[in-house]
């Protein structure tokens, strides 16, 4: 498993070097032998720090039931997730098609986007019982503001020129939003799906520490109750190891859909040009007779 | 290469040359009290199957007339006719050539000219050979299959033009489409752009800064003044066609120029 982490975590580093798995399982298998060289060598009480090779066993043996939480966390998560992206992307078409929507709805995307949603996981397991519900409800929080602003920002992420040029085909908005938008859209909603995975993870855990009888955050929770080091590193690791794991598909699918170097620019409020005001104000307006 | 531009009778051309008529058109920036006039107004024809350049010094509203007559800005005053009715926006007969190529970066050379005639809706396999023989044109076969990072320099903007010609439109817009160019790339696609356009005969409206530019390409060159552009001068080009920059024809085309720097110098705009 461990070897399987690197390679998740080696996703940025294959971009770079082009191969498929990179220095990854290397690096993580250097880390491994280090982690247990340290807590041997310093004689750390397994109930401090396990070991790795600890850790591994413990993972091997609890296997059906860490999964089983395991999958637990991932459906909540990934619900919210995805609930989060399809409505952000709604959202951000509809500022596209919507002027007065965008103008309505912008400061009060900007200010709801500054609430720390995970703290709402109390009240959320009030509201909507225990279990699935609520940690769903708080992955989908925490994904929805980032996803809504930035596939914004990539519906706009064109220049005024090619919207000109666009106009000058006779292009109306749904043609410009299909061959255009939507295609400059795409890194952004790759980023949008590398940021989801692990906020809504982190959500939906945190859900679970509240109010849930499973899940990796409710494991975490009964073991460090008990004060089961082991048990909650070994939950733990799950959770990240899912969280790489997602991650690194999502490279993977960003590298065979995008061939071209994607400029993401993040602005708050990427309004599209006003009509009535001169794309080359700026340009011409320097030079003063 | 003279089969490129006549019509075949499947050949998505509608073969006119539009004449514009721009009566005390002007644009002011702002509402209310506080406006900014950056254009005219102004008046001129542009008859059908004539190439009129627009010289200005920055600031004269060259870009803002385009725009105006691209639709995409809305006149303060004056109105724009076309073949003698009044011009509503949607009215996209034209091709539009902006200063920089403004090609979709996840596009093919091809896929970037055929935009035009997927959004026109007009017939793919007769516009794709057209885009091949425009490429031909400008010597840009063989980028076909390349998207704009890869391209090499300058010939983004060629491409650019092929897509604004793929539908053969009867109105031709460009907004200073050679000013990022170096100078050996900006004479051979000077040359060659003006090959084909004594071949097709559109109506042509170029913008520019550049005098010589507006000479060897312009049967009329229209002189603004600084801001807000008025019309200074109108100057009728008596040069024969095709114009190259060689022995005879340079001094030619330099004392149009010159004639044009007495407009600018009794302006100051020039020293």
């Amino acid at each position: 498993m461990g070897a399987d982490q690197g390679h998740a975590f080696s996703g940025s580093r294959e971009r770079r070097t082009g191969t498929l798995l990179g220095r990854g399982p290397l690096q993580a298998a250097s880390l491994l032998l280090l982690g247990e060289f340290l807590v041997r060598s310093l004689h750390i009480r397994p109930s401090i720090l396990p070991s790795p090779s600890r850790l591994l066993l413990e993972i091997w043996r609890q296997a059906p039931e860490l999964l089983h939480h395991a999958s637990a966390t991932a459906t909540a998560s990934l619900a919210g997730m995805v609930l989060a992206l399809a409505a952000g992307f709604v959202y951000a078409a509809m500022t596209v098609f919507s002027n007065r929507a965008d103008e309505i709805s912008g400061p009060v995307i900007s200010v709801l986007q500054r609430i720390p949603w995970i703290v709402l996981a109390p009240l959320l397991v009030v509201w909507l019982g225990f279990g699935k519900p609520p940690a769903a409800a708080v992955a989908f929080l925490m994904c929805f503001f980032p996803c809504a602003v930035l596939l914004k920002a990539g519906l706009h992420s064109m220049p005024v020129e090619t919207l000109e040029i666009a106009d000058s085909m006779g292009a109306d908005r749904a043609a410009i939003f299909r061959k255009i938008r939507l295609p400059a859209c795409i890194p952004y909603i790759t980023i949008a799906l590398k940021l989801s995975v692990s906020v809504s993870f982190a959500g939906a855990a945190a859900a679970e520490f509240v109010g849930s009888d499973a899940g990796i955050g409710y494991l975490m929770q009964y073991s460090g109750a008990r004060a089961d080091t082991t048990g909650v590193l070994a939950a733990l690791s799950l959770l990240v190891f899912m969280v790489l794991l997602l991650h690194s598909g999502i490279l993977l699918g960003e590298r065979l859909c995008i061939h071209w170097p994607a400029d993401i620019r993040l602005s708050a409020s990427s309004h599209t040009p006003d009509r009535s005001c001169p794309a080359d104000s700026g340009r011409e307006s320097t030079c003063q007779p | 290469m003279s089969t490129l531009i006549p019509a075949h009778g499947s050949e998505p051309s509608s073969g006119r040359q539009l004449k514009i008529t721009v009566q005390d058109l002007d644009y002011r920036r702002g509402t209310g009290g506080e406006t900014r006039p950056l254009l005219g107004p102004v008046s001129f024809e542009v008859q059908g199957g004539e190439f009129l350049a627009v010289v200005g010094p920055p600031g004269s509203g060259k870009t803002v007339l385009l725009k105006l007559l691209a639709g995409t800005l809305h006149p303060s005053g004056g109105t724009i006719l076309i073949e003698g009715k009044e011009y509503r926006p949607p009215v996209r007969d034209f091709g539009l050539v902006l200063d920089s190529p403004a090609l979709l970066p996840w596009r093919t050379t091809m896929q970037n000219i055929l935009l035009q005639a997927e959004i026109r809706g007009l017939q793919m396999e007769v516009c794709r050979n057209r885009a091949r023989r425009l490429l031909a044109w400008f010597g840009l076969s063989g980028l076909e299959d390349r998207r704009p990072h890869e391209l090499p320099p300058g010939a983004g903007q060629g491409i650019s033009i092929c897509r604004a010609l793929v539908h053969a439109p009867s109105l031709l817009l460009m907004d200073q489409p050679f000013r990022m160019l170096e100078s050996l790339i900006l004479e051979r696609m000077l040359d060659a752009f003006q090959r084909l356009w004594v071949e097709t005969r559109s109506t042509a409206i170029l913008c520019t800064s550049n005098l010589e530019e507006a000479v060897l390409l312009g049967d009329r060159v229209v002189v603004l003044s600084p801001r807000p552009g008025r019309i200074l001068q109108i100057v009728s080009i008596e040069l024969p066609r095709p114009r190259r920059l060689d022995r005879t024809m340079t001094p030619l085309i330099a004392d149009y120029c010159n004639t044009i720097r007495t407009f600018f110098r009794a302006q100051g705009v020039l020293p």
